[in-house]
């Protein structure tokens, strides 16, 4: 078997990241067709009270929008000093073109810039690092944006209890820069799309367009009913996925990096369910105090989570201390990310809401 | 054992010939927690189409046995 591959970011900076969340909110514990005993043991179990649900006017780049100008601002970042921008989402404004443009100009930025979409999900946000960090290597990109968001709710169904009550929207901003003396990050990402139909929306790309069937509502089964062109998830599998291949790649970064974790301040999983959540944190040997969680606030937020768990949870640590940290994302691909980073007093504005 | 324990109600119950799908407590839920603790106690994932294939414990012993 080929070596898996591991890449070293040098020389780059995580100055700062920044989040955002629609105001309107829902509560689980009102969550209608549930019966009141399911609906204790969901928020007890899988951790999610409260989501995040953008109204139609609002989209993944409007909430990423925001948090980039935010944290420009409170950076003092000019931002035609940004020479790359990379949008991961898979809500994008419009099938074509990508969005990152549109972002490209909205902030400001120079029409040297380079802004490029990314199609990911719950592992996007270290994808999205891994990416940007690459190119200001080679590039030699004095400053970039990471912008990271999704607006999961729109692509689930509502009569879908078994995933309506797990989704929220959220966007994030990241801002990095070019410097010397950045200490390095280790990433070490995979896939294994064999499994792809795990999570998954079955109409609406080029291999099977709309159609009027896809949006004839289908009773799946109890509790359970979609459109073709709705979100498809077999949590048990993802579930698996996680407590196996998730959990051993977390051990191979380990392995390879040469830390243990007792030398991380935090390990930042992608918040799906507490309850993988736990068990992935007790298999890889870390505690459940060094692994923050923003779920019952605000749920699964797709490719923000992380980027959401930083803010909410580590803010303060963040701002006012250095720390090393381990971020694992992993799903929709299926796929996974990870990524061995230090932060020294970054940047990291309270959550915004829009 | 991790099993039964992690049934509330039917603990006392539930014996290796249990159906464990009919009983009451039993949900999409359950069945994470179910292979989360057989994860914990004997350190085995079960494959998502193999736990989907047995329906009774003693099912499941084997397929934790065997793995």
């Amino acid at each position: 078997m080929p070596e898996k591959p591991k890449f070293i970011g040098t020389g780059v900076e995580l100055c700062g990241v920044s989040a955002c969340v629609p105001t309107n909110c829902e509560d689980n514990s009102l969550l209608d067709p549930l019966s009141e005993k399911a609906r204790n043991e969901f928020i007890s179990q899988v951790g999610i009270r409260y989501r995040h649900v953008a109204p139609a006017s609002v989209t993944s780049a409007d909430l990423c929008l925001a948090a980039a100008e935010k944290l420009l601002s409170e950076l003092n970042w000019n931002p035609e000093d940004i020479g790359l921008l990379i949008f991961v989402t898979q809500t994008p404004d419009h099938l074509v073109p990508g969005t990152a443009t549109q972002l490209q100009s909205k902030l400001g930025l120079s029409n040297g810039a380079i802004a490029l979409d990314i199609n990911q999900g719950c592992a996007g946000y270290v994808y999205g690092l891994s990416v940007v960090t690459a190119m200001m290597q080679s590039f030699g990109i004095e400053k970039a944006l990471l912008l990271v968001g999704d607006t999961i709710t729109k692509m689930v169904s509502k009569e879908d209890n078994s995933i309506w009550p797990i989704f929220s929207d959220a966007g994030s901003a990241t801002a990095l820069r070019l410097n010397p003396d950045a200490s390095k990050m280790t990433f070490k990402l995979g896939s294994k799309g064999s499994d792809f139909e795990a999570i998954h929306i079955p109409d609406g790309g080029y291999r099977f367009p709309i159609d009027a069937g896809s949006l004839i509502p289908k009773q799946i089964s109890d509790g359970i009913a979609r459109q073709r062109n709705q979100l498809s998830m077999n949590g048990q599998a993802v579930f698996t996925f996680g407590l196996s291949t998730v959990a051993r790649s977390i051990q191979e970064v380990l392995l390879e990096s040469g830390f243990k974790p007792a030398d991380f301040d935090h390990v930042v999983l992608h918040q799906a369910n507490q309850l993988l959540n736990n068990s992935i944190v007790r298999k890889t040997g870390f505690s459940q105090e060094q692994a923050p969680s923003s779920l019952f606030n605000y749920g699964n937020t797709s490719c923000a989570t992380i980027p959401i768990t930083l803010v909410t949870e580590l803010g303060d640590r963040l701002r006012n201390t250095r720390l090393r940290l381990l971020l694992c994302g992993f799903g929709v691909g299926l796929s996974w990310g990870n990524v061995i980073l230090e932060t020294d007093k970054i940047v990291c504005p309270p959550i915004i809401r829009i | 054992m991790a099993f039964a324990k992690t049934f509330k109600d039917d603990e006392d119950s539930i014996v290796m010939e249990t159906r464990f799908r009919e009983l009451e407590e039993w949900s999409s839920m359950q069945a994470l927690i179910v292979i989360a603790a057989i994860d914990e106690n004997y350190g085995v994932t079960i494959p998502e189409k193999d736990f989907r294939s047995a329906s009774t414990v003693q099912e499941l012993y084997e397929l934790v046995i065997n793995a």
